[in-house]
């Protein structure tokens, strides 16, 4: 069993909070290539670049991630 | 694939054919034609027709979800390669010496730096190049994560390497070891290390960006 971060940035960023991905990326900080990768679960942020993508995208950190288990 | 990705592979085709003539076309002349200087003035040509395609449409060359780092990546792994082809080249050509040179200005043969700074310049201009077309962020924290990985993998390389130098030295007779352990050819190998470390990173990252695009 092992446990992994999993998180709903797509989700909010499309449906909640309108933005492209190039937008979050600048509000963020971080290239492109890096939201792409954030949303297709390939890549655990830092916790600086959860805070600030759960504070671009209007949401509290744990709406945003979730500490998952995993079989 | 758009024209300048197609203009960008000939032009690498064209430099790998004259990288290939210049490095290892015999010495005699071949149908009236030196192959040694030949490709080494279509390398040179192809060269400038890089910077050429990196300066008018550097934007087009890579595809559009590659990020700057991950273009940088890839090209240093090309100048890389070519730089290590040039210096097993130089090896190659020291083997084939009597003498080897006893003093430090016998290091290098005149045309291998010539072409070691010529790679350094072209590598340093189109990494600029790439950098100027962004406009956004070129480096973030995930790129930081994948060069320090990148780096971890040339430490193992490197280690690796000197692991077998130990037991090539432990386990040949000293007498058949002399030329190789000579300063100027130590000196040499010690250089050929660093470049295989070097290039061991540039593939692991460029892979790991690989491996990473979603």
């Amino acid at each position: 069993m092992s446990d992994h971060i999993v998180n709903r940035i797509r989700e909010w960023r499309v449906l909640r909070a309108p933005m492209t991905q190039a937008e979050l990326a600048q509000a963020c900080g971080v290239t492109r290539q890096t939201i792409i990768a954030l949303e297709a679960g390939k890549y655990s942020p830092s916790l600086e670049l959860a805070f600030k993508l759960a504070r671009a995208l209007g949401r509290n950190l744990e709406e945003v991630f979730q500490y998952a288990e995993k079989n | 694939m758009g024209s300048a990705q197609r203009l960008s592979w000939v032009v690498l085709l064209v430099a790998t054919a004259g990288l290939l003539g210049a490095l290892f076309g015999p010495s005699e002349r071949w149908g009236g034609v030196d192959l040694g200087a030949t490709g080494a003035a279509v390398f040179m040509l192809a060269l400038a027709a890089a910077i050429w395609l990196f300066a008018a449409r550097g934007d087009q060359v890579f595809p559009e979800h590659m990020s700057v780092s991950e273009r940088r990546a890839w090209v240093g792994l090309a100048f890389i390669a070519v730089i290590l082809a040039t210096f097993m080249r130089q090896l190659w050509a020291l083997s084939g010496r009597a003498v080897v040179p006893e003093y430090i200005h016998g290091l290098f043969s005149h045309q291998f730096l010539q072409r070691l700074i010529t790679l350094i310049i072209a590598w340093s201009v189109i990494s600029w190049l790439i950098g100027r077309q962004g406009g956004e962020v070129e480096t973030d924290e995930r790129d930081l994560r994948l060069r320090h990985r990148a780096d971890r993998a040339g430490d193992w390389a490197f280690t690796l390497i000197v692991i077998a130098g130990i037991c090539v030295l432990a386990s040949i007779p000293a007498p058949l070891l002399a030329w190789w352990l000579s300063p100027i050819v130590l000196a040499n190998l010690l250089i050929g290390l660093l470049i295989a470390k070097s290039l061991v990173e540039h593939v692991a990252l460029a892979f790991a960006y690989r491996a990473g695009r979603a």
